[in-house]
């Protein structure tokens, strides 16, 4: 089987199963297994410089292109991808030749360095907005989704719905704060357990 | 102040340019406010990441069927939708793709008749081998529905049909097969990757075109790929990558999209399909998109970063 087989089956497996498999070659396995470590958090990371969506997932895919081509076992994974993330952004927007001066390159340093700080707990940020979706009434739930779902126009849901799109936004609003209230209500209540 | 309602409004892009001076000011100063900051950008990835795996497992459930349906059949879908996985595992919005740009750098990869001049019929289906175009519910045309060519004096026309009675959704595909054999001295080093981009328009009375590009990678000659094709999985060195994309309705005019995706050692073929899905409930004649211009680019993979 391929490296790039195995990739695609293992991902599979760890989507289903959030296991590593130990049969890989060990540098492909090493790969997989740390950039599965981080992915979220980088991801994070990076929409913290950029909080634009299309241009973080660009961003995002030339990261891993990078990291997925000159991966090194020997040297610190998470140093060196957030790294690379940093740097990153940096020649995007330089290439972009993008004036930044309400958020300059100072302050998306500091953004950066406070996503970095938070990195460890993304994973259970995530485990608990799952179980925080589940506790929103289920039309809410799908409202939710699909206003977050790739090639949603807010304008064409919000006139879907019979809505202004500020109602719309308002509504949004009220939920993702909702959400994010019981996310830290969660992690609170984990911390103290 | 609520903080939370003024990143939020930055977030959407909706504050104005005095209330993200205000933000960024605080932000330079106030840990706690930089965190909720973070902590906001979080939710907003964790809430893209679940709807759009939601979302593919919607596209997983209306991925065409096969033609040959073996224990293998639904490695077919679960490797594409694995391609969006592949560098985002539980994120499928990251994916190698998805740039409106134009390789600037690399070396073509002769795609036959990339224009759609008519050089030979298109066949039915996928082809035989590389040298022409296959499709379902595709046909050649001229200028027509307020839409030209981009080059030259045809385009191909994607208009989405029922291909299976249990599709939930109408299809029209375009196929060609790439010979990569006559280039393939960096492959072999397994350190290339392939950018294919086409340029796709829809009539301006059309509604939303839901499209998509889809690349697999293979180790057969060009001769031989397409036979029993659906039924081939990763074991037989397949992998596929999917890039979908939409063009709003009234959004007319010529968009170029593409996909990347790193090519295995010993790719000798690709696969390129260019798709157009509609709901079965939408009249077909609203759901047409065009497509001309069909470019494929060899590059190597990125220098290293000394970050």
């Amino acid at each position: 089987m391929s490296f790039f087989g195995k990739w695609f089956r293992i991902l599979w497996l760890c989507r289903v199963t959030r296991d590593m498999p130990q049969s890989l070659e060990p540098p492909y396995a090493d790969f997989l297994r740390l950039y599965a470590q981080h992915e979220a958090a980088l991801h994070v990371f990076v929409r913290a410089m950029l909080s634009n969506r299309q241009e973080a997932d660009e961003v995002m895919q030339q990261v891993v292109v990078v990291l997925w081509s000159k991966f090194d076992q020997a040297q610190d994974f998470k140093k060196w991808a957030f790294g690379v993330a940093r740097l990153e952004v940096l020649r995007f927007l330089q290439a972009r030749k993008r004036d930044r001066h309400v958020f300059d390159e100072a302050l998306l340093h500091r953004l950066a360095d406070r996503a970095a700080l938070h990195a460890p707990e993304v994973a259970s940020r995530r485990e608990a907005l799952d179980g925080c979706l589940e506790k929103l009434p289920a039309a809410q739930r799908e409202l939710v989704l699909t206003a977050y779902t790739k090639g949603t126009r807010m304008d064409e849901l919000a006139t879907h719905r019979g809505q202004t799109p500020m109602a719309l936004y308002k509504l949004l609003q009220r939920i993702r704060q909702a959400l994010l209230d019981c996310v830290e209500r969660t992690l609170a209540e984990e911390a103290t357990a | 102040m609520d903080w939370n309602e003024l990143i939020q409004k930055h977030l959407s892009g909706l504050a104005t340019e005095a209330e993200s001076r205000q933000l960024a000011a605080e932000l330079k100063t106030n840990d706690a406010l930089a965190d909720l900051y973070v902590k906001h950008i979080a939710l907003d990835v964790a809430l893209e990441c679940k709807a759009d795996a939601t979302d593919s497992a919607r596209a997983l459930i209306t991925t065409p069927v096969s033609r040959t349906q073996t224990p293998w059949y639904a490695w077919r879908p679960l490797t594409a939708a694995a391609a969006g996985i592949v560098l985002g595992i539980l994120c499928t919005s990251v994916v190698f793709g998805y740039v409106t740009e134009r390789a600037s750098q690399g070396l073509p990869i002769p795609v036959f008749d990339p224009g759609f001049e008519g050089a030979k019929p298109l066949d039915t289906g996928l082809p035989h081998g590389a040298d022409e175009w296959g499709g379902r519910s595709v046909a050649v045309v001229p200028a027509e529905n307020g839409v030209r060519p981009l080059n030259g004096r045809q385009m191909l026309r994607l208009q989405p049909s029922e291909l299976n009675e249990k599709d939930a959704n109408h299809y029209a595909h375009a196929y060609q097969v790439l010979d990569l054999r006559p280039l393939a001295l960096g492959v072999q080093s397994g350190a290339m990757e392939v950018l294919v981009s086409a340029s796709f328009c829809t009539a301006p009375s059309s509604a939303k075109a839901r499209n998509c590009i889809r690349i697999y990678a293979l180790k057969e000659p060009p001769a031989s790929v397409t036979e029993n094709f659906w039924s081939k999985d990763e074991d037989a060195g397949v992998i596929s990558l999917t890039q979908r994309f939409e063009i709003a309705s009234g959004d007319d005019g010529w968009r170029v999209f593409s996909a990347k995706m790193p090519l295995p050692q010993g790719t000798q073929s690709l696969v390129i399909i260019f798709s157009a899905t509609s709901p079965k409930l939408e009249p077909p004649s609203a759901s047409a998109s065009y497509l001309d211009d069909v470019q494929a680019i060899l590059s190597k993979t990125p220098d290293k970063l000394h970050p």
